[in-house]
């Protein structure tokens, strides 16, 4: 078995501590992008698009909240093996709804966007949640549909949102390919 | 996992340093991969195998992507500092788990800080690789839960 390098003999678990002094500025750097990100959607605002014009976040969020809604219902009467995977699928939808709604806040310089955004979502095409009650591949059709929705628009986005989106599609795949995925099921 | 000490080299341009930084987490991975795979179980040998196929595929693009801006490309360090001691499988894992967390932070930089929409795409393919890899993982290793809500970021 390989020993360490001599030369970079470790001491008591010194990597954890430069590395995350580097996730420090990573997440600094995205903070202090953010104001920077501001402005551009500040101007963006004023320019490219109209004031009738939604942003595309707003999209974005509707989908967040009509996935975590469908994961739920879905969660209600599936089998108890995957109940847990799809409560988890809900939980982070709503946590991307939410940090979509700080985001179009700030974006928009006043408090949460109105529900009536909800009826025209791209996950609107899912199945009516009361009847008949959501299997899990509804749930998995509607988050890869999410998934490349969000991963169209990360890439035309800039700063702050680019980021947010990015991470919201990388969480959207992997949650329909990994944690909805058949070897998660046989856990 | 990081190198002994930061690079000299490492661009003032916002976009370029991350892009750098981007290299430097791969080729930490890429060296990691080899610890993990001396350690895994068998059966985990195609992850291995797929990760270091996706790491190592990155690692080229990126570094084609400094050239053409003529940014200086860093290269690998000498010697890596594991985060934790790594000698059996369960530990081989983490370390997975964590290469992919730092690759997925240092790519949705490059997507946060690039003024150029085919350089945010490509990060976002590297986000969502290790997003799912660090899931697939998370699932080897037993932990729950298996996905996060918000790979690379900090919401």
């Amino acid at each position: 078995m390989p020993r360490p390098d001599p030369r970079h003999a470790p001491g008591p678990d010194p990597g954890v501590i430069p590395a995350l002094s580097r996730r420090r500025v990573l997440v600094g750097g995205s903070r202090g992008l953010l104001a920077l990100a501001l402005i551009g959607t500040t101007a963006a605002a004023c320019g490219s698009r109209g004031p009738d014009e939604p942003d595309p976040l707003e999209a974005e969020l509707s989908a967040a909240r009509a996935d975590s809604e469908l994961a739920a219902a879905a969660a209600k009467v599936a089998p108890p093996e995957i109940t847990p995977a799809l409560i988890e699928v809900s939980v982070e939808r709503a946590r991307h709804a939410t940090a979509l709604i700080e985001e179009l806040s700030r974006a928009a310089g006043k408090p949460t966007p109105t529900p009536a955004a909800e009826t025209t979502t791209p996950s609107a095409g899912a199945p009516a949640m009361p009847t008949p009650p959501p299997r899990v591949q509804d749930v998995v059709v509607a988050l890869r549909r999410s998934a490349e929705n969000a991963a169209k628009l990360a890439p035309t986005l800039s700063g702050y949102r680019s980021g947010l989106v990015g991470s919201i599609a990388a969480a959207c795949t992997t949650a329909w390919t990994v944690g909805l995925s058949p070897a998660e099921r046989s856990r | 996992m990081t190198s002994p000490s930061p690079d000299p080299d490492r661009p003032k341009d916002a976009a370029e340093a991350a892009l750098f930084d981007a290299v430097v987490a791969e080729h930490a991975a890429i060296y990691g991969y080899g610890i993990v795979s001396a350690h895994v179980m068998p059966e985990q040998n195609d992850l291995v195998s797929q990760a270091l196929l996706e790491h190592r595929d990155r690692r080229e693009t990126a570094v084609a992507m400094l050239t053409e801006r003529s940014v200086k490309v860093p290269l690998p360090a000498a010697g890596y500092q594991l985060p934790m001691p790594v000698t059996k499988s369960t530990e081989a894992a983490k370390l997975a788990i964590r290469m992919e967390s730092d690759c997925a932070v240092a790519w949705r930089a490059v997507m946060e800080q690039s003024d150029s929409e085919q350089d945010r795409a490509f990060g976002l393919k590297a986000l969502t690789q290790s997003a799912v890899m660090a899931a697939r993982w998370r699932q080897v290793l037993g932990a729950w839960p298996v996905t996060e809500a918000f790979p690379g970021g900090s919401e």
